[in-house]
């Protein structure tokens, strides 16, 4: 049990008219650094739960939440009892965020900091234009993984769909199972003992049981940083 | 394919290219395709995002593109199946707390029938 979860904790009941309103009003004007833990009751898939905090408070989404849950999260450690819809923690910029379910597609995109972590399947298109963010994926990613992803860190446990890390910057790839196929410009690096650490980091952070050295490392060849006037756009 | 079908004598009501779709797996299904047979022809003569809910006198099936834009996700219980774009409109089914949810992949067949 944690300490969060002893001390008097603020509810909104979002089966009640507004509460929705209100918990993100509260977050982002009354919410103050060690005050109460966050319980949100009945979300049932409501949209834009928790978006924009920027406060370090503790918020446990009791069901499954709607598309965009904790976006643009700052600071704060969401949890969702639940699956999640599109754009999960998408543009977060620091905090943790965790999924006990699948999420929908397009989790953590944009994400320049912070942690999210997806118990469950990744749908396609999860950390798309990562920017810095890490995501760990419990289980399995759709396609389109990582889609010109710039900065930060994804760890997939399970497998990966097609067009893994197309067009991808400086962002690195761990997957652990099977990978469909690559995108463009995505290719397997060997593991160093940085991505070692890195993926032991994450994998702890997460809380999964996972040898680092039964991942692979999957980085961009940079084929695409330059132009280059003979490909003749077959890319 | 409106100027393919039509000649065909694949009639159209509307000009929605919704409907388009609907009567190519309507001539593909009258030229004796199995229903996952024409979705799989839609496939490839289908180009843009999708996805589909068929019902036939028997039975219901659902498909969504190689790109899965559309969202779409399934709550299945022993005694219904009920498909959404979004679990908000899902929230109130009776034990659907207890149903078996999970988001359709991309490009894959999902067929119920009657017991």
């Amino acid at each position: 049990m944690n300490a969060a979860a002893m001390s008097p904790s603020r509810e909104f009941d979002l089966s009640r008219a507004e509460a929705l309103r209100a918990l993100n009003h509260w977050l982002h004007r009354e919410c103050a650094p060690g005050g109460p833990a966050v319980r949100v009751l009945n979300p049932d898939g409501a949209h834009s739960i928790a978006v924009g905090a920027d406060v370090p408070v503790d918020i446990d989404v009791l069901g499954h939440a709607g598309y965009y849950v904790a976006g643009m999260n700052k600071q704060a450690r969401v949890t969702v009892h639940g699956n999640a819809g599109t754009g999960a923690a998408e543009n977060m910029m620091s905090g943790f965020v965790r999924i006990k379910g699948f999420a929908s597609n397009s989790a953590g995109a944009s994400a320049h900091g912070g942690v999210l972590v997806i118990e469950g399947d990744a749908s396609l298109r999860c950390g798309i234009s990562l920017k810095g963010g890490d995501i760990v994926v419990g289980g399995s990613a759709g396609s389109f993984t990582a889609f010109m992803a710039q900065a930060g860190r994804i760890v997939i446990c399970g497998d990966a769909g097609e067009a893994l890390g197309d067009s991808l910057y400086e962002a690195v790839i761990y997957v652990r199972g099977k990978v469909a196929s690559l995108g463009a410009d995505a290719r397997f690096e060997p593991m160093t003992e940085t991505d070692l650490g890195a993926v032991r980091e994450l994998l702890a952070v997460a809380g999964f049981d996972h040898d680092p050295a039964t991942f692979r490392k999957v980085a961009s060849a940079r084929g695409l940083y330059h132009w280059n006037a003979d490909a003749n756009q077959e890319y | 394919m409106r100027r393919q079908l039509e000649p065909l004598g694949i009639r159209f009501e509307t000009d929605n290219d919704t409907e388009a779709a609907c009567r190519f797996l309507e001539w593909r299904m009258r030229e004796g395709d199995a229903i996952d047979q024409a979705i799989e022809k839609g496939f490839e003569a289908l180009d843009g995002f999708f996805t589909f809910l068929i019902g036939t006198a028997d039975g219901l099936a659902l498909v969504r593109d190689p790109f899965a834009c559309k969202p779409a996700i399934v709550a299945e219980t022993e005694d219904y199946v009920a498909i959404s774009s979004e679990f908000r409109s899902l929230a109130h089914l009776p034990g659907v707390s207890r149903a078996k949810l999970f988001e359709p992949q991309p490009r894959t067949i999902y067929h119920w029938s009657r017991a």
